[in-house]
């Protein structure tokens, strides 16, 4: 297990250097200077700026002085929010972003499995045509829209809870069922049919025959084999929606990390976008890593095949 | 089925909000977008310096009347020769008790004009002597033309008569700064001592920004109010609802656009406000690329737009149709150089420019109109074409980058025809003018981007700098402008305004026209403003 762990951490190093190196090749091919404003400047101190900031220096050494710094975990300063720098702007932010996605994130495993499990076991009667009908809805209808409209209905027309903004648990309430509502749709549909399929095995039958419920039965047996393909699911999805949605942020007002992806860019805040880069790689690339673990943990055949493997 | 009822009911009790009762006397603005710094050298944002002249004070400010107003100045004289200013200061001191003197204005300037100090606005000091000079590296800092004559007096030397010097010294960049202020201050965790009528209270990482009166500020009785509570959120839409539901306290420029579509609901409920500024919005033409390289086709092109239907119609009426490039509360002898759209005459002027540069309406290649995201920047584009194609049969193929692609293909001069606009850096027609002057491949054509001068304009220009008498530079701008205008390198479409909604309470907003809103003297009563 330990070899593996070490060999997985090891390619988890190599991809991220490669997308950390890739960002700034990609980068540095945009069109557009960080500086440039609508009222202009002379040349003399459009050239102090880029010297300040080191953008002068040839894009080789730029990169090995990027790289040294983020080896130390200093992602440098903002180019466009001069008082800030990206360390402080990613921990702040994230903090934000990564509460609201873990409600998030529980809102839709819990219920997407509960309506997933609800399908199968009904499974041609009206619970499944319910469940995998909201499931279809909640995935159709785009973040944005949804968002929009819990804004209109539940703040505007009947004020229920605050209407933008960050600070108390109502806050978070319209925003999570906005950024729920699609992986739930997901979720739900691969426990129904993971579950499906797995409910089809004798030793289900078996159980039933020795008496057990099907709550049980579904419980103690059927799930553990049925989640594996939602664990798969759940580790991009995890470091998806623990950085933020720029959509769901912006139509809430919600401080996050999503909107400084868009933003960093359009600003050509070099230095923020290979922060973003390099925190949101590290975070997707642990989350696989996790997901592979969970995996060895929980498939018997897996840690079978592992032990063998060392031996 | 007791216990889900019992939670939904807790759930409900908790999640209510009823609006905050509003402190009467807490200003609550949305900042639509953050701040960039607090450092005044560095400013460049309308809400960063909306920010900044919260918290610091320099030699004048512009008070609710539109004036310049002596602020940290308690006096000034002017040389015969309008090249020195002399200024007595006050009695005034920073937030930490240390007294504002003479050599704070000097070290901050000469640190602005260093030539490798980063700020954007540092070519706003060139008016000072040696400004440009230094800033090349070809002088010391020290050669600038500013001294501490002694703590209390400052001696300001300019390149030329400058009679708009004094709005000059409005904008942030000559506001000075404590020495304990540098380029590594933590703003947000222990920020300098600083010199306004407030003080930063807390500037959370979510972005919302808290300031209160600062008791301390030498014109302390004249701020009516306890502080200011900003926030951000970039969303018009929900800014405008807030304001709506008594939870902010401004919703508008300069902050943020009001949603166009809201407009006329707002007008007939009587709360839409507009407030003329010094700046317009225009097409800038490169003069290089045919057939904007003829005159004639360029004024045709103007003359076939009919601008009283575009900003009636088109913006909602929120800006104002345009009398040439410059604003006329800036104009110094009143002229309106752009005539009515005249459908016949365009045609007619369109068909002979063509027919000077050999070309014609059938073998015209479409040429190129880029503008950038956001705004109406793209309803405006899409009306003007469809003008275009319709008077004169010339077709323009629309293009919509985003800001930085846009700026970029200007920098290059890659480009036929591009969305712009020009606020002014200060209260006074030459600065419109000034954009003109060079052409790019000057060192001060940094932002023609058309490839258009010519010498008598500049030739205009240079005796203006240089002459003292009013009305005779009045004269020399507006024969200046006139020649601008028969060449037409930009086409005016219409002076923007600043369109706001406001907390009806709220008296005393101190506008300029560069686009800056100063709420020293702003306070919330009980009687409604007019």
């Amino acid at each position: 297990m330990t070899s593996y762990l070490l060999k997985k951490l090891a390619l988890l190093l190599a991809s991220l250097w490669v997308v950390v190196t890739a960002t700034f090749i990609l980068m540095k091919t945009l069109p557009g200077d960080p500086f440039a404003e609508e009222q202009g400047m002379p040349e003399e101190v459009s050239r102090a700026l880029r010297s300040y900031y080191h953008l002068d220096d040839p894009w080789p050494t730029q990169y090995v002085n990027y790289m040294i710094s983020i080896a130390h975990w200093d992602l440098g300063p903002s180019f466009k929010y001069k008082a800030r720098d990206v360390n402080e702007i990613i921990s702040s932010s994230f903090a934000v972003s990564a509460s609201l996605g873990l409600q998030a994130l529980l809102v839709a495993v819990a219920g997407g499995i509960f309506l997933g499990t609800a399908a199968a076991i009904r499974s041609g009667k009206w619970p499944d045509t319910t469940a995998m009908a909201i499931a279809m809805l909640s995935v159709s209808i785009p973040s944005f829209l949804l968002a929009a409209f819990l804004q209109y209905l539940f703040a505007i027309k009947i004020p229920l809870f605050p209407v933008a903004r960050w600070g108390t648990f109502a806050h978070t309430i319209l925003p999570t069922l906005a950024l729920a509502a699609t992986p739930m749709a997901s979720i739900a549909r691969l426990t129904r049919s993971s579950l499906t399929e797995v409910m089809r095995h004798d030793y289900i039958r078996t159980a039933y025959a020795k008496g057990l419920s099907t709550f049980e039965v579904v419980r103690t047996h059927a799930l553990r084999n049925a989640c594996l393909p939602v664990i798969t699911y759940l580790g991009p999805l995890t470091a998806n929606i623990l950085t933020g949605s720029f959509v769901v942020e912006r139509i809430f007002g919600i401080p996050g990390l999503g909107q400084w992806f868009v933003a960093s860019v359009l600003n050509r805040d070099y230095s923020v976008i290979m922060g973003l880069t390099v925190f949101y790689s590290a975070i997707l690339l642990m989350a696989i890593l996790v997901v592979d673990v969970v995996y060895a943990l929980i498939d018997p055949r897996l840690k079978v095949a592992l032990r063998s493997e060392a031996s | 089925m007791r216990w889900v009822s019992l939670f939904l009911s807790c759930l409900l009790l908790t999640s209510c909000t009823a609006p905050a009762p509003a402190d009467k006397k807490v200003l609550r603005l949305n900042l639509f977008s953050p701040p960039d710094t607090l450092d005044p050298r560095m400013a460049y944002k309308i809400v960063t310096r909306a920010v900044i002249l919260m918290l610091y004070d320099g030699l004048v400010r512009i008070d609710p009347e539109g004036k310049e107003q002596l602020a940290l100045a308690e006096s000034y004289t002017v040389s015969p020769d309008g090249l020195q200013y002399t200024f007595k200061l006050r009695n005034a001191y920073w937030s930490n008790g240390d007294p504002i003197t003479a050599e704070d204005f000097v070290r901050t300037y000469q640190q602005i004009i260093h030539p490798t100090f980063p700020g954007c606005y540092a070519y706003q000091l060139y008016v000072l002597k040696n400004g440009r000079t230094i800033r090349e590296g070809k002088l010391t800092v020290d050669n600038l033309g500013v001294r501490a004559l002694d703590s209390r007096t400052l001696e300001f030397t300019l390149e030329h008569p400058t009679p708009y010097f004094l709005n000059l010294l409005t904008c942030v960049t000559y506001f000075p700064i404590h020495p304990f202020a540098s380029l590594k201050s933590k703003w947000r965790r222990s920020p300098p001592p600083t010199s306004g009528p407030f003080t930063l209270q807390s500037w959370k990482h979510s972005g919302d920004l808290v300031v209160r009166k600062n008791p301390y500020y030498w014109d302390a009785d004249a701020v009516k109010l306890d502080g200011i509570n900003t926030t951000i959120i970039e969303n018009e839409h929900t800014e405008l609802y807030l304001v709506e539901r008594n939870e902010l306290d401004w919703a508008g420029s300069p902050f943020s656009m009001l949603p166009l579509d809201a407009i006329p609901t707002l007008r007939s409920k009587g709360v839409h406000h507009a407030v003329p500024m010094a700046a317009i919005y225009w097409y800038k033409l490169n003069t290089r690329v045919p057939p904007l390289t003829s005159a004639k086709v360029r004024r045709a092109l103007s003359l076939a737009i009919d601008r009283d239907y575009l900003v009636k119609y088109v913006t909602a009426g929120i800006h104002t149709p345009p009398k040439g490039v410059v604003p006329p509360l800036l104009q110094g002898e009143p002229r309106h150089l752009l005539p009515k759209a005249e459908p016949g005459q365009a045609q007619q002027l369109f068909q002979e420019g063509l027919a000077d540069l050999g070309l014609s309406l059938d073998t015209l290649e479409p040429i190129e109109l880029i503008y950038n995201t956001g705004g109406d920047h793209q309803r405006i584009a899409t009306a003007i074409a469809a003008e275009w194609e319709r008077v004169l049969g010339f077709k323009v193929r629309l293009q919509c980058v985003e800001f930085h692609s846009l700026m970029d293909r200007l920098l290059r001069s890659d480009y036929a025809i591009a969305r712009f606009a020009w606020f002014a850096n200060f209260a006074d027609e030459i600065d419109f003018l000034n954009v003109f002057r060079h052409s790019n491949d000057h060192p001060g054509g940094w932002v023609n981007d058309t490839h258009w001068t010519d010498p008598e304009f500049t030739a205009l220009l240079d005796t203006a700098d240089n002459t003292t008498d009013r009305t005779e530079r009045a004269s020399l701008l507006a024969q200046a402008e006139t020649i601008l205008m028969d060449a037409m390198p930009v086409i005016p479409l219409f002076y923007i305004n600043f369109n706001y909604v406001c907390n009806p309470h709220l008296h005393g907003v101190a506008f300029s026209p560069m686009g800056t809103i100063d709420f020293k003297w702003a306070s919330l009563d009980d009687e409604l403003s007019p």
